[in-house]
Formats: structure tokens, sequence, C-alpha cells
């Protein structure tokens, strides 16, 4: 495939979208994905000189597959301009694949096309690699090279240990992704991000509680995104974080959105009194800007306000990622669902044949019941799935029928550490553990954060299925063998300075045998 | 081998590998989407402005929105981007509008537009392009006129602050609204409880005369300035690039503080606030005024 043959596929897709400055990018363009043969020739006949540096967005890699992984980055030398300081032209972007670190042994190597359409962004499917192996790559765009990030493809067919970890919740005006300084050294193989990347709240002039007099936070960020150009500003301020980038360049990622990527506690097309057709719209924006800022394939793309985020990993016989969206498919009638049925028997049916000696799930919203009063009935949280009992009730008695063994759901969203039984019927003290629940605090949502406060004593002694709680930031790691899986809470003391250091504040093992949280 | 003169490593491609690649391009999902291979002729984007005809004052806090519309006449749903460009003369708070709209969707989406202090007055265009749709807004900029009280933080040429809280915005504290009982739609605050200092900033371009300063902090029957007003405060004039304070208040327990001073020649002044009366630990200014004396 040559570059010419390429891009007469693009004119045949979509003539009627021909790039004219502020013209319509049509739906149906074709995608900012190339995947062509890097030739010397071409790649110099294209080159074009940006006259600073492009990478300031840094580099990533996700989605990673026994033979592939996807390569992003962004060209985009102003951040905070809305076409990020690129002419109104198609870039070509050079990339690289090596064994190792100084690119001496390159094994891939390639020409994609960063369009305006997408804002420059590149999504590199990077084919051919070999599985469980850990891989650098960079890019280069004219006279620029991008930083070197590390990736890691998964293993195929038996493997014997895996470490991952979860993140999830990182507003920006919050306090310091310190926490991805840490979590770049802990060797990990995977990270799933359970949601809530971006904020769609205003961030001040000196990035709130950052309170960086330095930052000069433009005032277009004090207004909530609503228009696409908005919501991909967001995404350059957030990008433009070093530690963030540090912690994309360190490992490839997993990502699933909940509600902030959009809009605060939005359900399906419902936002409070937003009339839906308008909500859709934004809705559509912010899940493009999504797409267009993190290492998703095509088949993640959005097409409007529709998008395939649920997907599946398999990491070797090891363990399979079941990656669910709890926020698109929301619905409140006829009958209540967080899932939506379609994803539902996609999940159920994909552990009932997974032959994976751990079934994870990668999820958004607290899947344990969680009361948070000591009253009789107690008070829910009706946003995550205490809202939606029957999905849950579906999912666990699924499990059951299924036979399925070393279920292991791991969520986001609360900005607290718990650590649950998932019961089949929470009602039932006697009743089966179908699996156990790691929920990971956040990023920097919520500022410093605290280790106990009377209210999670509180939810302590209302919730006997939850083993742990715990306010600080951080993030979790877990270390999976064939037959036992290891979580360690990793936590920083505060968020609104930079530098904190990481501590472990507790650690639980499961055995696959037997699904239920031990201490260690 | 291409050598790369500003990273000072090479990139370096073996011409072995260059055969041996085998990379694919996954299919757009949509590629396969009704009309694909025989496009439909679409029609264009169309713009138009909700209300094109717009009069503003000069200054920063005097200006209005534009609403601009976009619509997509077409049968298939289409991602637009449209720009905004004026003359010199005007500031817009964003020069791109992207957004999907679906068939037959119109978007609405409000711009301020605002006359920097030193704009003659005149009408201006706001164009507005989408393809080759253009809509152009009449922007008919009067002068500010001086405050008939005399108060100059009405014709500063910029206002600034330490920082801004959501909702609170800058040009709340020189809006002429000295009523604390309009907290919430009057008022600055500021964007951080517990760290100070804050600072609330009125420029100039040509130098004013100044001797006396009000302070308006909350004080309303709902948030009393016993603790939710401001206690320690500066008030200081920008004298030859250092600032320089010419007057103090500590321990304040009133709504409204008057602190006049010999009168000084300058650009710049701003309060320097130190301390809040507890709730929360933030500054609230409901209005800030300067006068000659």
């Amino acid at each position: 495939m040559t570059d010419s043959v390429q891009e007469g596929e693009v004119r045949r897709a979509a003539p009627h979208t021909r790039r004219r400055f502020l013209t319509v990018s049509g739906a149906a363009m074709a995608l900012a994905f190339g995947t062509n043969l890097a030739s010397r020739d071409t790649a110099e006949a294209v080159a074009v000189n940006l006259r600073s540096d492009p990478f300031t967005l840094g580099v990533a890699s996700g989605d990673p597959l026994p033979t592939a992984v996807v390569l992003w980055t962004r060209l985009a030398p102003e951040i905070f301009d809305p076409m990020g300081g690129m002419p109104d032209k198609t870039f070509e972007v050079q990339w690289q694949v090596a064994t190792d670190e100084r690119f001496r042994h390159v094994v891939r190597a390639g020409s994609a096309t960063a369009r305006p359409e997408y804002r420059h962004s590149v999504h590199v499917d990077a084919r051919g690699l070999e599985p469980g192996r850990e891989y650098f790559y960079r890019f280069r765009s004219a006279n620029h090279l991008s930083p070197t990030g590390r990736t890691k493809t998964a293993p195929e067919r038996r493997a014997s240990a895996l470490r991952f970890g979860i993140a999830s919740c990182q507003a920006y005006p919050d306090g310091y992704y310190t926490a991805y300084r840490h979590l770049v050294e802990e060797d990990l193989d995977v990270l799933l991000f359970l949601g809530d990347y971006l904020y769609e709240n205003a961030v001040n002039t000196v990035a709130g509680d950052r309170f960086d007099t330095s930052a000069n936070v433009p005032d277009v960020f004090q207004t909530s995104p609503v228009t696409l150009d908005q919501y991909r500003l967001f995404y350059s301020l957030y990008k433009a974080d070093p530690d963030l980038q540090a912690g994309h360049a360190a490992l490839p990622w997993i990502v699933t959105w909940d509600d902030h990527e959009v809009v605060d506690n939005y359900a399906g097309a419902v936002k409070g009194a937003i009339p839906t057709e308008d909500f859709l719209v934004q809705r559509a924006n912010a899940y493009r800007a999504y797409w267009e800022h993190m290492p998703l394939r095509t088949e993640q793309l959005p097409e409007g306000p529709d998008a395939k985020l649920y997907r599946r990993f398999d990491f070797g016989d090891l363990m399979q990622v079941s990656v669910l969206d709890t926020r698109q498919y929301r619905n409140a009638s006829p009958s209540p669902t967080i899932t939506g049925e379609e994803q539902m028997n996609w999940l159920l049916d994909g552990l009932g044949e997974s032959r994976a000696r751990w079934n994870v799930i990668a999820n958004q919203v607290m899947m344990a019941e969680q009361r948070t009063t000591l009253t009789d009935p107690p008070r829910l949280n009706v946003d995550a799935w205490d809202g939606f009992t029957e999905d849950r009730r579906r999912l666990f008695d699924g499990i059951v029928e299924r036979e399925v063994e070393g279920v292991c759901v791991v969520t986001g969203d609360t900005h607290t550490n718990y650590a649950n039984d998932l019961r089949q019927n929470f009602a039932d003290a006697n009743s089966r553990t179908v699996g156990v629940e790691f929920v990971g605090t956040s990023i920097s949502s919520g500022r410093d954060g605290f280790d106990t406060s009377p209210q999670l004593d509180l939810q302590l002694q209302a919730n006997p299925n939850t083993k742990f709680v715990n306010g600080q930031r951080g993030y979790v790691t877990f270390e999976v063998n064939r037959d036992q899986m290891r979580a360690d809470y990793r936590v920083l003391p505060y968020v609104t300075q930079p530098g904190a250091p990481v501590s472990t504040r507790t650690s639980f093992v499961v055995e696959r045998a037997e699904p239920s949280l031990k201490d260690v | 081998m291409t050598h790369l003169t500003s990273a000072r490593r090479t990139w370096y491609v073996p011409a072995v590998l260059v055969a041996a690649l085998a990379v694919f391009m996954a299919a757009p999902a949509y590629a396969s989407a009704p009309g694909h291979g025989k496009p439909p002729r679409e029609p264009a984007v169309q713009v138009s402005i909700g209300s094109p005809e717009l009069d503003i004052a000069t200054g920063q806090c005097a200006g209005a929105p534009i609403t601009v519309q976009l619509t997509n006449p077409g049968e298939q749903a289409v991602y637009a981007d449209a720009t905004l460009s004026a003359p010199d003369d005007l500031v817009l708070q964003r020069t791109m509008i992207s957004t999907y709209l679906p068939a037959g969707y119109t978007a609405k989406v409000s711009v301020p537009v605002m006359a920097p202090l030193e704009t003659e007055p005149g009408t201006y265009p706001v164009k507005v392009s989408a393809g080759r749709s253009t809509a152009t807004a009449s922007i008919a900029v009067t002068a500010t006129a001086p405050d008939p009280s005399g108060n100059l933080a009405r014709s500063a040429s910029k206002v600034s602050a330490s920082s801004v809280h959501s909702g609170y915005p800058l040009c709340g504290a020189v809006d002429g609204d000295t009523d604390s009982e309009h907290w919430g739609t009057t008022g600055w605050n500021d964007g951080n409880s517990t760290i100070w200092p804050d600072w609330f900033e009125l420029q100039w371009n040509q130098p004013q005369t100044v001797g006396r300063v009000a302070l308006h902090t909350l004080n309303s029957t709902r948030y009393p300035v016993a603790r939710y007003g401001l206690k320690d405060w500066d008030v200081q004039t920008l004298v030859d690039g250092q600032w320089k304070t010419i007057a103090s208040v500590r321990g304040n327990s009133q709504g409204v503080v008057d602190t006049t001073f010999e009168p000084v020649q300058t650009n710049a002044l701003r309060v320097l606030l130190l301390a809040g009366n507890g709730a929360n630990d933030y500054s609230r200014i409901v209005e800030l005024q300067a006068f000659a004396s």
C-alpha cells in the first residue's frame, strides 16, 4: 500500500469533505489512521517544517494485543490554540518501534497521516509484534522528534504472571498528578484507567488548588465545555501535564470513561433538563475529543453520539479483561439498566466462554452494595450499581450459572479506596461470594484526601462485605499469578503540592480457588 | 539514514525492514455506511447570527455576547468548524467553534464580544465563516462615559486578580452593583480558599489621581461580614514598577470601608488581600471603587 493509494481511498470515501479552511469535516471522513510503510522518499516529500516542537502533549500507547499495540500522539505546538497551532493541512508523522531504548533494533516503522479534522492526532495500530514483549516507540514530524515511550504487548497462550494497575479520577484543578511519578516506577505491564480522565469543571487562572501563579490558564477555561473545540482545549490543558505524560509514556493504558468526560452524572441521553437532542450533540462532541486524545483503535471512533468503548482483552490464558461502559447505555425505563441489554449479553457471553484463570471487569462505579447510613432502609448511591440492582442480579446470577472463576471487578469513581467481597445476594450473609471488587481512589480528585473519616468508619460498620476504606489519593497495583492475586493500595498524603511520597496503605490477596479478600 | 539536527539523535530505519513491514489500515467503521461510494451532494453548513446588531460600550466589563448559529441543512450528520474574526478593535472570547451537527440541527453558541477601552466609537464587523457560508454581526461601540460619581474603577482599562472562582467573575466587582444581597450575580470571589494573599487590581492607560478607595466586601443577611467578609488588606499603587502600600486596613468588621490617603498619580492600583473573617477562608469583593478624593 502506498500513500497515494491511501489518499485515493480517502477521497472516494468522502469527496464532499475536501479540506478547505473552515469547511465542514464530514462525518464520513476517513481516519487519521495512517499505517503505510515509511520510505525515506515519501517521508521527505511531505516533510513540512514546524517552527516549534509539536509533541507538547506527549506520547501514549494502549489497547495491547499479543501482536499489536496502539501508538498515539498529537501535533500541537500551541496547546491553547483551537487548531493546536497547526495549519489546516495534513502532516506526515513517522513512527518507529524498537526492542531497545536507543532504537538500534527497530522492528517496525511506518508513516501516519495527521489530519486537521482530528486536530492532527495520530493513532497507529502497530502490528506484527511479538507477544508479551517490551518495546520502545517514538514519532518524528519534520525536524522534530517525540519523547520515547515504552510499551508492552499482551502475552499469548500460557502466561504465568502479570502486573497491572488501576487509576481513575484526575480533576486537574484539584491537584498534581504526582501519583503517576510513582506509578511509572512500579514495573507494570498495563494500566486500566477507569474513568474521569477529564472533568468538565471550569479551571481558574491559577489551575485551582494547584495554585500555580505562573499557570495563566486562559479565560476560555472558565466555562464548562459544550462544543468540540472546547473539549479539545480541555484535553490539551490536561495532557500538557508532565506527570500525566510520564504515566502514558511508561506503559500501555486501557482506558474507559465515566461521566465527567462529558458532564457530571449523565445517564445515557439524559442530563437534567437539557433537551435530549442538544445533549446528544454535546455527548458527540465530548466523545470525539476523547477518541482524538486516547490511544484507541478505529473500532472505538465515535459516530456522532455513539461509540463502542466496551471491549475485551486477553492476556494469554492468565487474565481476561472486560472493559465496561456504564454511562452510554444507561436507561431508566422500561426497566433500569446500567449496561444496556447488548452490553450485558456481551459481558455474560464473554465470561461464560473465558478460559482465563482470572476474569477482570474494568468497571466505573461501585458494583458492591454500599450503605451510606445505618438506617433501615439504608441510603444507597443510585448513580452506582446500587441504582441498578436488576442488572447486578443478572450479572451475579450469570457468573454463578456459568461457573465463572477468578472474578475480579476493578472500579473508580468515588475518590475512595474500598475492598469488597461481592455477594450473590447482599441481603443474605450466607450468600455465596461471586468475586471481589477493588475500588481504587482518585489520582487527584477530591484534593489532598484523608486516611479515614466518621463517614468512612460508618460505612465499614454498615457494610460487612467491605473490608477496607481509605480516603487518600493514589492507585492500586496488582500482581497476578495462576492461583493468586495480590492487590497493593498505594497512597499519597497530599496532591495540592508537588512531590508527595508514596506508601502502601494495605494489601490483600485473593486465592482463585476461593474468591474472597484475605489480609496479607 | 536521516539525521535530525534538532534532536541530537539519529533516526535510523534499516532498509531491510521496510520491505518486511506488515501494517494494515483498519477499515473505518462507517466505510460501509449507506451512501458510501456514491456520496450525495451535501448542502454545506450554514452560519447565521442570532442578534446581528449588538450595542456595547468600551471596557473589559462592558461587552455582550453574540449568538452564532450553525445549521446543517443536509441529510447526513457532519462535524463542522466555524471561525470568527473581527478587527483588532474588538476582542472575541473564541475564534473557533467546532461541533457535531446532526442532519437538520442548528447549534446555537454564545460568544462574548468586548471592545477595549481605547477602541474608537463606531461600528465594527464580526465575521463568522463555515466553508462558503458567512455571516456578519455589526457591533456598535460607544465610549464608556465617565462614572457620574467619579468612580475610576468603572473606567479601568484592565481589571485582574490573583485568581477567579468560577461563577464569581472579575467584572462583578466593578459592575456598579454594591448590594451584597445580590451576591451570586455580582461580586468577585478568589479561586482558592485558605491560600493568601490574594489581590485585585485596576489598571488605567492614562495616569489617574486617586485619593480614596472604597472596598465593599460581602455583608448580606445570609452572609454577614463577620464570617464572610475581608478582614485585613493593604491598598497599593504601582510606583516605578514596584507596589507601594499607601494604606492598610486591619481587623475589619464593616461591609464598606473607605480608605483615604494623600492623592497620588498612578496607572495601577490594587488591594492586597491578607486575611478573611473565617467562612471557607476566601476573598470576596462585592464592589471596589476608586476616587480622586
